[in-house]
């Protein structure tokens, strides 16, 4: 067990590329191309994309561009860094040839969680929704890694899912040592991604142990239930998981909030819909 | 001790083991797949980049062009390793600062690296804060300006409430404003104008800009806009509650300080009424004290004929 | 009735709700025929989706009402003795009818 958690976290430091969706990526060249196009639109859709999210971030929090842990939005990162800057990250996204139609459900699901994230800080009347709902987007960056660089221990927990009908989390902690989130939280730290950012990330199912922002965690995590809820795309297992105490009791939402909250939700899903139906449309091209 | 330069070689391998010797006088990162060494180069630049053009040509170029149209970039010198049957060719296209040969000896490698150092350090006189054009290419940058009679405005820009900022919060987080806004209008000026505007930092809280007349509003909009969007990250989420921080004045009393604002003073370059940048500074500070007198972020446009 | 993107909806097809602009402003009511003149105009002044009677297209996720309560239902089982949730799962299953009405 030992072994394979200080493998994982050897890994990580040497991390070099995740996979992008390949649609995005080619979507976003064509978009970079156009004379016309404009900061808001790029922004738009790097949103849609964690892995893309993550790297845009990253660099902006970088120690060249000299502040660190600062930000925590695309759109922001996109100011800073400069249109330039964005179009040489683009043309050098690293695809994931072999990108299935049903590889999209764990993007489908960052993106659900990133709409619920933006819906419930809106409702809580949070000052800056755009940061929680970039956290909701990253939350399960963790489970990219996994699955891109030990894809033999994700089949593992995968199969053990299935097979013995247990959470994603717990087969990931019986089977690594560890789970996503502490993944999630090595990643976002080596990024130097601030504490915002980091801490709902780092503790969406264990929100009694953020420190700072745990208003922030407490969202991501009901977030996270909400689309699992709804039954938009996958987070690893087909069940809502455990409401956490302390997060339900931060939210204090009452039965008229998820009255009001799930029409407006379902809507933004079918817009996600439509839009991962391009996507799969753009893949088969 | 000297500080070895920090050198990325982006070639195939068989340079990689040519160039091997060199390390004895850089620091050398090598890569042979650009894709990973974009990343690499955008988010820690080195002093100096060696890249093969035979290794993936057009993106190669692309990347060249990439950091020489980054202002910041821009003097990071780019030696090309090239092969003898592709010269000549066109520069214009492939704006490096060196090439060598792929077959040519050790020795010359070592000395067109150097050279390409030692060039940079004479050219610079950039600020080593934001990286930003400093005060001589200014005040040369204006100067052209007038002798063509080009149709532009230079703006002034400094930060209001600054210094209260910097007791308050430090100097290094006053620092990430500096470089903050110095992005900011890079950024800005770099989209809006392109080839024809320019950016540059004069020292502590004071930058300026140039950028064409007819865009002159929209630019400083879309600066105001884009800063107001980015500086609640640089303040302490209590403070932004409040709205304000305290800090004591000049007299020691505690008083409730707004958060930092910017203020831009344009000078319009109109056809022949300056003619020396001594002039275009004189009339900016008669226009920042209008700007200045505007609460919060504000830019004042100066529209006098004469 | 169907919620269906601008850019799917074609001549013919009959609105079943308000078309609003992107300022909350009523473009246009229910029962009213969509026409290729009225569908280029709701794209220029940028609305989105559509509401329209019956069911004229058929989109991958859709599932009969049925199976998508069972499916609700089976997303609960390990939650089920959590009245907070239940909570939750009821107002979905509630929406999911008013929506298949």
């Amino acid at each position: 067990m030992n072994e394979t958690k200080r493998e994982i976290k050897k890994r990580l430091r040497n991390l070099q590329s995740l996979p992008t969706l390949p649609a995005i990526v080619g979507k976003l060249t064509q978009l970079i191309g156009d004379e016309r196009a404009t900061a808001h639109q790029v922004a738009a859709l790097i949103e849609k994309d964690q892995v893309l999210t993550g790297k845009v971030l990253k660099m902006v929090n970088s120690a060249f561009y000299g502040f660190p842990r600062r930000i925590s939005t695309v759109s922001n990162a996109i100011v800073l860094l400069g249109f330039n800057v964005i179009r040489t990250l683009v043309l050098t996204a690293s695809i994931f040839e072999s990108m299935q139609a049903t590889d999209l459900s764990l993007w489908e699901h960052s993106l659900g969680t990133a709409a619920a994230a933006g819906l419930l800080a809106d409702k809580l009347e949070l000052p800056n929704p755009e940061e929680v709902t970039t956290a909701g987007l990253l939350h399960d960056l963790g489970k990219v890694v996994l699955r891109t660089e030990f894809p033999k221990l994700y089949k593992e927990v995968a199969t053990k899912v299935k097979e013995e009908k247990t959470y994603f989390r717990a087969a990931e902690q019986e089977i690594l040592g560890l789970d996503h989130g502490e993944i999630g939280r090595i990643l976002a730290n080596q990024w130097n991604l601030p504490e915002r950012l980091v801490e709902p990330i780092a503790y969406h199912h264990e929100v009694e142990k953020a420190r700072k922002f745990k208003k922030e965690a407490a969202i991501v995590h009901f977030a996270d239930i909400m689309t699992r809820a709804m039954g938009y795309g996958s987070g690893g297992d087909p069940w809502v998981p455990a409401l956490n105490d302390k997060a339900w009791k931060l939210l204090r939402l009452k039965e008229k909030d998820l009255q009001e909250i799930i029409p407006i939700f379902d809507e933004r899903l079918l817009e996600l819909r439509f839009f991962t139906l391009e996507m799969q449309n753009e893949l088969k091209k | 001790m000297n500080l070895k330069s920090k050198l990325v070689l982006l070639a195939e391998e068989e340079i990689k083991e040519k160039t091997s010797s060199l390390k004895k006088f850089y620091e050398i990162t090598y890569f042979y797949d650009p894709m990973v060494a974009v990343e690499k180069i955008f988010a820690a630049p080195p002093d100096i980049l060696l890249v093969q053009e035979s290794l993936a040509k057009d993106l190669i170029k692309g990347l060249i062009l990439a950091l020489k149209n980054d202002l910041r970039l821009t003097c990071m010198p780019v030696v090309l390793i090239v092969e003898r049957i592709n010269l000549p060719k066109s520069w214009e296209d492939c704006p490096v600062d060196d090439f060598v040969f792929s077959d040519s000896s050790l020795d010359e490698y070592l000395s067109r690296i150097n050279l390409a150092l030692a060039r940079v350090k004479r050219l610079a006189d950039n600020n080593p804060l934001t990286g930003l054009p400093g005060n001589t290419s200014i005040l040369k940058t204006i100067q052209e300006k007038l002798n063509t009679k080009e149709d532009v405005a230079v703006a002034y820009v400094d930060i209001d409430q600054f210094k209260p900022f910097n007791d308050r919060y430090g100097f290094a987080r006053g620092d990430e404003i500096l470089r903050m806004v110095g992005r900011v209008l890079l950024n800005v000026i770099s989209d809006k104008c392109r080839e024809k505007g320019f950016v540059g930092h004069i020292g502590g809280d004071d930058f300026v800009f140039i950028c064409p007349n007819e865009q002159i509003e929209e630019t400083c909009k879309e600066i105001i806009k884009e800063y107001e969007s980015i500086l609640p990250s640089f303040l302490d989420p209590e403070d932004l509650k409040k709205g304000y921080f305290v800090a004591k004045d000049r007299q020691g009393i505690e008083r409730k300080i707004p958060f930092p604002s910017i203020s831009i003073a344009v000078v319009p370059l109109k056809k022949g009424k300056f003619k020396h940048y001594g002039e275009v500074s004189a009339a900016a500070s008669q226009v920042k004290k209008m700007a200045k007198a505007i609460e919060g972020n504000s830019y004042f446009i100066d529209r006098r004929q004469h | 009735m169907q919620r269906i993107p601008i850019e799917m909806a074609k001549a013919g097809m009959i609105l079943a709700k308000d078309v609003t602009d992107e300022a909350g402003r009523v473009l246009c009511g229910p029962e009213t025929e969509l026409t290729t003149e009225l569908i280029e105009k709701f794209k220029a002044m940028g609305v989105k989706f559509v509401s329209v009677k019956g069911h004229p297209i058929d989109f991958p996720w859709e599932r009969p009402y049925e199976e998508e309560i069972k499916l609700l239902e089976a997303r609960f089982a390990k939650v089920a003795d959590d009245p907070r949730l239940i909570s939750l799962k009821k107002i979905i299953a509630d929406y999911l009818k008013e929506k298949n009405a």
